[in-house]
């Protein structure tokens, strides 16, 4: 593997020092800080996102002693400062470093640190993503019933919950049933007894069921409800907030009232579509609709006033 | 107590600065910390367009392009406008900076740093103090933040790295968010997103009550005790990692959501050297 380098020369300056001698994280950021004349002192949450990172890529490897980190370079590492020899030459021969030069590495430096982290960061979301995506499918084919009515309406997910409640209830029926069988033949009990006695059990077993269902119905329908409403607050803020930072100032009056209107008929088409139920068929003919609207709106507008 | 008016580059020295604003529309501005020994400065490199305003008063510092509000938009059209800056200012010295493209680099401080910026991107290493952005587009880059956060944005991305978070609160309508941090004890991390991807990860320790919400984006986590569900409309994963002392809280319209943990580092404890991080 070969990676990129930029021309860090921050991270130059890191090489050199521990091609000297390998050295723990403190030991790095003192040196630092003499070389830069405490202009720059960079504190450990700086300095070790950048050893990492030069690890990552080979140039630099540790070893934990006595509980301490210690850095120190490769060859990989040393391959790197003999490349990049002339560099280093101008850079230790610069007496003082201005703030300016500094300032400018440490952007650079910052920069690139920062990147190939987010880059990191990235693949292994992604690696996540896919390893969720496999062993999920199997349960997903499983539950597809109950995730495709929690998708449409809450109406049919409560009506699949319904159902769900009155399979098991009917189970708990025979398996109450069943329970009664062996009681009327094992119990010392008159059999008439036993009978109601179970059968009273398997009612109140029948009737919280259905009522547990019931709350559950209802409490499905009222978060989603609250969701909805919170979810067009946030973004009703959001826009809000957005066209606050853009433009810096209280948000002019007319332009606001564009976004109102934008934002609604976003809601409301959203809305419409859910009712009206998410077919491939359906959203071919929305696209055609945006389609046509957009191009009206474009004659309309243009012309002015 | 005095007003200077930049038109050159040059360089000018302080003493006595206790907070420093800078107004800014193309060009840079870095705040490196200057150590007890050498005086706070304002150094310009590189100059076009109006003059810069430099007063110090009562120890607050300030720089700014002269007549801000009404001539600049004729600067503007006539010629580049462009301040190359670099400033350098005691650790525990708040910054305030207001950029319209210019880049900004901020280094070492030990104080609260407070930016607002159109596009310009905000470069911090190594803040000890809160941190306030406010930008459009500009991209935000920082390593090693101890303290609170709070980022909003139209477009601009935050990418975090290093650092112990206290608070990250992230606002944003298409951004990303990528941070790769340690969570201080009872943390409380709030990102709200439109579109933009968001990727979190801290170390597999850490102790959190987590809500990651999504409408249409995927949510994926690597933590096995947390568990998804569908809350009507919204995607959801929640429950509760380590001890559940912090806050983890991500809600997108569209963006996906990634939530990972990484093996903690081996606890260095030899006192009076390198200290557990």
């Amino acid at each position: 593997m070969s990676p990129v380098f930029g021309h860090g020369r921050l991270r130059l300056y890191l090489l050199k020092l521990l091609e000297e001698s390998p050295r723990h994280g403190y030991e790095v950021i003192r040196l630092l800080q003499d070389r830069f004349m405490g202009v720059y002192s960079p504190s450990p949450g700086t300095i070790y996102p950048r050893l990492s990172r030069l690890e990552s890529e080979g140039l630099v490897t540790h070893e934990i002693a006595a509980g301490k980190k210690i850095y120190s370079i490769t060859d990989a590492g040393r391959a790197e400062l003999a490349r990049r020899e002339e560099e280093l030459a101008d850079l230790e021969d610069e007496l003082t470093a201005s703030a300016q030069q500094i300032a400018r590495d440490v952007q650079q430096d910052v920069r690139q640190t920062v990147r190939s982290l987010r880059e990191e960061l990235s693949q292994a979301a992604r690696t996540v993503r896919k390893q969720g995506r496999a062993a999920s499918s199997e349960a997903w084919r499983g539950s597809s019933e109950s995730a495709k009515g929690a998708w449409s309406d809450s109406t049919d997910a409560g009506k699949d919950a319904w159902q769900d409640a009155t399979t098991a209830g009917r189970d708990a029926w025979h398996d109450t049933a069943e329970a009664t069988r062996e009681a009327l033949r094992g119990t010392a009990r008159t059999g008439r007894e036993a009978f109601q006695d179970t059968a009273g059990t398997a009612k109140d077993a029948w009737r919280d069921a259905t009522d547990t269902t019931k709350d559950e119905f209802r409490r499905q329908r009222d978060h989603w409800r609250d969701q909805a409403s919170v979810w067009k607050d946030e973004w009703r803020r959001n826009w809000d907030e957005a066209w606050r930072t853009a433009t810096g100032a209280r948000p002019d009056p007319t332009r606001l009232h564009l976004e109102r209107l934008l934002s609604t008929f976003l809601d409301d088409v959203r809305t419409t579509v859910t009712d009206a139920g998410l077919t491939d068929a359906a959203l071919a003919r929305l696209e055609h609709h945006l389609d046509e609207t957009r191009s009206r709106l474009h004659d309309d507008l243009s012309q002015g006033g | 107590m005095g007003r200077w008016t930049v038109d050159e580059p040059g360089s000018l020295e302080f003493d006595g600065v206790v907070s420093l604003r800078v107004t800014l529309i193309a060009g840079t501005v870095s705040v490196l910390v200057a150590d007890g020994a050498a005086a706070p400065s304002v150094v310009v490199h590189e100059l076009s367009g109006p003059p810069l305003i430099v007063t110090h008063e009562a120890g607050l510092l300030s720089v700014s392009h002269e007549k801000m509000i009404e001539g600049v938009f004729g600067w503007l059209r006539q010629q580049k406008v462009r301040a190359d800056v670099t400033v350098t200012v005691p650790r525990e010295c708040p910054v305030s900076l207001t950029l319209v493209s210019a880049e900004a680099v901020v280094a070492g401080l030990g104080a609260r740093a407070s930016i607002r910026t159109a596009s310009g991107t905000v470069t911090l290493d190594g803040i000890d103090g809160d941190v306030d952005v406010n930008t459009v587009s500009g991209a935000v880059e920082a390593l090693a933040v101890d303290g609170a956060v709070s980022f909003t944005s139209v477009s601009g991305d935050l990418a975090l790295a290093g650092g112990t978070v206290q608070r990250l609160a992230a606002r944003t309508v298409s951004g990303r968010v990528a941070a790769d941090v340690d969570l201080a004890g009872p943390a409380a991390v709030d990102v709200h997103a439109v579109s933009g991807e968001i990727a979190l990860r801290v170390p597999e320790s850490t102790g959190a009550t987590v809500a990651l919400n999504s409408a249409a984006g995927s949510l994926s986590t690597s933590f096995a005790e947390l568990h998804r569900q569908n809350v009507g409309m919204m995607k959801n994963i929640s429950g509760t990692i380590g001890d559940g002392s912090g806050r983890l809280s991500v809600t997108t319209v569209s963006g996906a959501v990634a939530l990972l943990g990484r093996p903690d580092e081996p606890q260095i404890t030899v006192p009076g050297s390198e200290s557990p991080r």
